[in-house]
């Protein structure tokens, strides 16, 4: 995991790889949308299941596929937990009581702590929407050259010097994790044990002297290229070297994803109107029956 | 080392998006018992089928109305259609295999019923046009559809939308159905729209009552008599108020086009005005007309001219305390030669939500007459009887909620003999029963159970539907 080509882009032969940046960021602005805009899980795990499928196309590597599932089941857990603890809205269904509110104390001052199964739907639904584009974001970062990323980004007239943030940043991640591993790995050597107590005081003075050697490890980095890229005179006019032909296949395939999010966008109002009682239009049931199920 | 992590962390991975899966498309437990395990108290019915219908609501004992269900069986007992609060129409064989499940997408379920010919299954909804749809029994695809609004109308901003809320067949395959809209005003009072429909076999709505206007009384049953000549409905309004269709009975001409005759129930005190909710029903001969009131009263009505033939009083409101109590006039049937009549829970007669001291001596109870008004026999349930469902010489019932004992242990599906009464078999549920059917040759029964939450927070029960079949012996 702290492995840095684990993280950095990799050249390939595959479709996604092939396929131009540009597809590749539109594709993933619309996918973003359209987890926004859809509410059923059972689209929401389609998509996310979509997401998924691209990394398969993408031959992502087994190390890759690793930080993909802890990031991901890390995020689902997490957000059913945090969900199923303090999910308030009704109905809401206790499926188990972690405290009960007769517990001296606390019991009185909590309430009671109770696990709701309307909290868990809630979560896991959630966590489907941050785990799509997650899981989106880093194939794009896998599979793409990021010279070419930020040519595409200046092509879209986005400004030079956020343009070359976003990619240095991007650029940096697998910088970072590397740092991580090394300052463990020098911890270790020097007979330090994170977990040898469990302690919240312990874990938090481990976490201070783990972070602090990162931290500055990365600002010497970031010093660094800071006078690096200031030689080589960054933020003047620089003669860009030209993007490669976006085909109109892709073009057209951009095209019509947009329109078929704008087309999600229209319905999502359409029954949301219909919802608040604002605007009904008896022809479309059909539609509407299929937006309550799929939408 | 690695490797075993790596293989965990797959495994946790793997599980995690399958259960998310299970969940969300509703791959719920589906249980099939074989005939030889019963299931049953006496085991003279035995499970075919016990499946879960999804996730809803979970109610409590305080809350009056409850989850609901929509269950029955084809004329020819061969098929089981099933109308659940999620939204689905689903049609198993009575074999306990899923023949097709239908979202019904928008509506709220509110009526099922097969056509007289078993060909077709005709689902009432509410929703913004309270429509009426016939779907095939083969594969489920909609025949016809046929809307409410036009006559009801309907106020998308207030949510007051028309549905058929009862639906009836007569010998011919002539469709009779109930619609009804009912507004709340901002000022407390209620107003009632409705409207009886016929229809012939491929949807074309032949007639309407009235003709050209609307009732505007709270109308949600009506029954048919099987030859199609007479029609009957009962009124059940909560506020006292004047109506044009004031009358608590009502017996139209198979047309709809003429009352044949009305009458008014004398008030009872301490009631304020009369309530029929789920009366009448009609024998097929249509020679009586039965019904009862949530008084507790229970009448047997001549339908020629609508003499009263005799009435009785099967839970009458008792004063214990300073506090009138009563347990309500549910359902009545007339079977054979017999009326049916349920009780159900008992209310503090003040206000429902309030404690009572005692349990009504008749509440949660079926009473049985012959026709000349003699009673026959009365079983007393532990629970509220939530429907029931009568062939020949059987009724099946749904016992749901106690509300003053919340004793969970009465759930269940019964099968009782009638007119002795005799508890045939009883199938318990764990959440209280809230559907149940049974097909014309008694040979199968089937029930909806929902879920409870109990006081202390616990939720039992499923929302679930049973099939059972008699056993061969």
């Amino acid at each position: 995991m702290y492995d840095r080509h684990v993280w950095e882009a990799t050249p390939g032969k595959t479709l996604l790889h092939k396929t131009d940046v540009r597809t590749k960021m539109v594709l993933l602005i619309l996918l973003a949308a359209m987890v926004l805009i859809v509410d059923s899980p059972r689209s929401l795990f389609l998509l996310f299941c979509l997401a998924l499928g691209l990394h398969v196309v993408a031959r992502s590597s087994p190390g890759r596929w690793r930080i993909l599932m802890v990031f991901i089941l890390f995020g689902i857990w997490g957000s059913m937990t945090s969900q199923a603890l303090f999910y308030t809205r009704e109905p809401r269904t206790i499926i188990a009581c972690l405290l009960a509110p007769t517990t001296p104390g606390i019991g009185a001052l909590t309430g009671g702590v109770y696990i709701y199964r309307e909290g868990l739907e809630y979560g896991a639904v959630q966590a489907l929407r941050s785990g799509t584009m997650l899981t989106l974001g880093l194939l794009i970062n896998w599979t793409s050259d990021p010279r070419q990323l930020l040519r595409s980004l200046l092509s879209w007239k986005l400004p030079y010097e956020l343009g070359f943030m976003l990619i240095t940043g991007l650029r940096f991640l697998p910088v970072i994790f590397q740092e991580t591993g090394v300052v463990l790995t020098a911890q270790r050597l020097r007979g330090f044990n994170p977990f040898r107590a469990l302690s919240p005081q312990h874990l938090i003075q481990t976490a201070f002297q783990t972070l602090f050697p990162i931290l500055a490890r990365t600002l010497r980095r970031a010093a660094t290229l800071a006078s690096s890229v200031e030689s080589r005179g960054f933020g003047r006019e620089t003669p860009q070297v030209a993007l490669p032909v976006w085909s109109h296949q892709e073009r057209f395939f951009c095209h019509t994803m947009l329109l078929a999010v704008c087309g999600l966008v229209l319905l999502k109002i359409m029954d949301a109107l219909q919802f608040n009682g604002l605007y009904y239009v008896p022809s479309c049931r059909g539609l509407y029956d299929l937006m309550k199920v799929w939408l | 080392m690695q490797k075993i992590i790596m293989t965990g962390i797959t495994l946790l991975f793997i599980c995690t998006l399958g259960l998310l899966a299970a969940h969300i498309f509703g791959m719920n437990n589906h249980v099939s018992f074989s005939n030889k395990q019963s299931g049953t108290q006496t085991g003279a019915y035995g499970k075919v089928m016990e499946t879960v219908l999804g996730q809803i609501e979970v109610y409590n004992y305080q809350r009056m109305g409850f989850n609901k269900g929509f269950i029955c069986f084809s004329p020819d007992s061969r098929f089981l259609a099933v109308g659940s609060e999620t939204g689905e129409v689903l049609l198993y064989t009575t074999k306990g295999s899923l023949v097709w499940r239908k979202n019904m997408g928008l509506g709220k379920l509110t009526a099922l019923e097969f056509s007289s010919d078993g060909q077709s299954v005709l689902v009432g909804e509410t929703s913004q046009q309270g429509w009426l749809f016939s779907l095939r029994v083969k594969d489920g695809s909609e025949q016809w559809r046929q809307a409410s609004v036009r006559e009801l109308g309907v106020n998308i901003k207030e949510k007051t939308y028309p549905g058929i809320v009862a639906i009836r067949t007569d010998a011919a395959g002539m469709i009779y159905a109930v619609a009804q809209r009912y507004i709340k005003h901002a000022d407390g009072h209620n107003e009632y729209v409705g409207r009886i429909y016929k229809f012939t076999t491929d949807g074309k709505r032949v007639e309407s009552f009235p003709g050209d206007h609307n009732l505007d009384s709270w109308v949600s049953w009506i029954s048919v008599a099987a030859a199609g000549d007479k029609a009957a409905f009962a009124t059940a309004n909560f506020d006292v108020a004047k109506y044009k269709y004031d009358q608590n009975i009502y017996c139209l001409d198979g047309n709809l086009n003429t009352v044949l005759w009305s009458n008014y129930i004398d008030v009872v005190s301490p009631y304020q005005n009369v309530t029929m909710r789920t009366s009448t029903d009609i024998t097929p001969d249509g020679r009586y007309i039965t019904g009862v009131a949530s008084d507790g009263r229970c009448f047997l009505f001549d339908s020629e001219q609508g003499q009263e033939v005799w009435r009785r009083s099967i839970s009458q409101p008792q004063k214990i305390g300073g506090v009138y109590i009563n347990a309500t006039g549910n359902y009545s049937q007339l079977l054979g030669e017999y009326a049916v009549f349920t009780t159900g829970n008992t209310y503090n007669r003040a206000n429902w939500q309030l404690p009572t001291p005692v349990e009504h001596p008749n509440s949660n109870s079926l009473f049985v007459f012959d026709l000349q008004g003699k009673l026959m026999n009365n079983y007393k349930f532990g629970g509220m009887i939530e429907q029931i469902a009568a062939s020949n010489k059987l009724a099946a019932l749904a016992i749901g909620r106690n509300v003053r004992s919340k004793d969970p242990s009465v759930h269940g599906l019964y099968i009782v003999t009638i007119p002795e009464t005799q508890l045939v078999d009883y199938a318990a549920t764990s959440g209280p029963c809230v559907a149940v059917a049974i097909s014309a040759d008694g040979q199968y029964a089937a029930g909806i159970e929902a879920p409870l939450q109990l006081d202390d927070g616990q939720v039992i029960g499923e929302y679930k539907l049973t099939l059972l079949a008699k056993t061969q012996r």
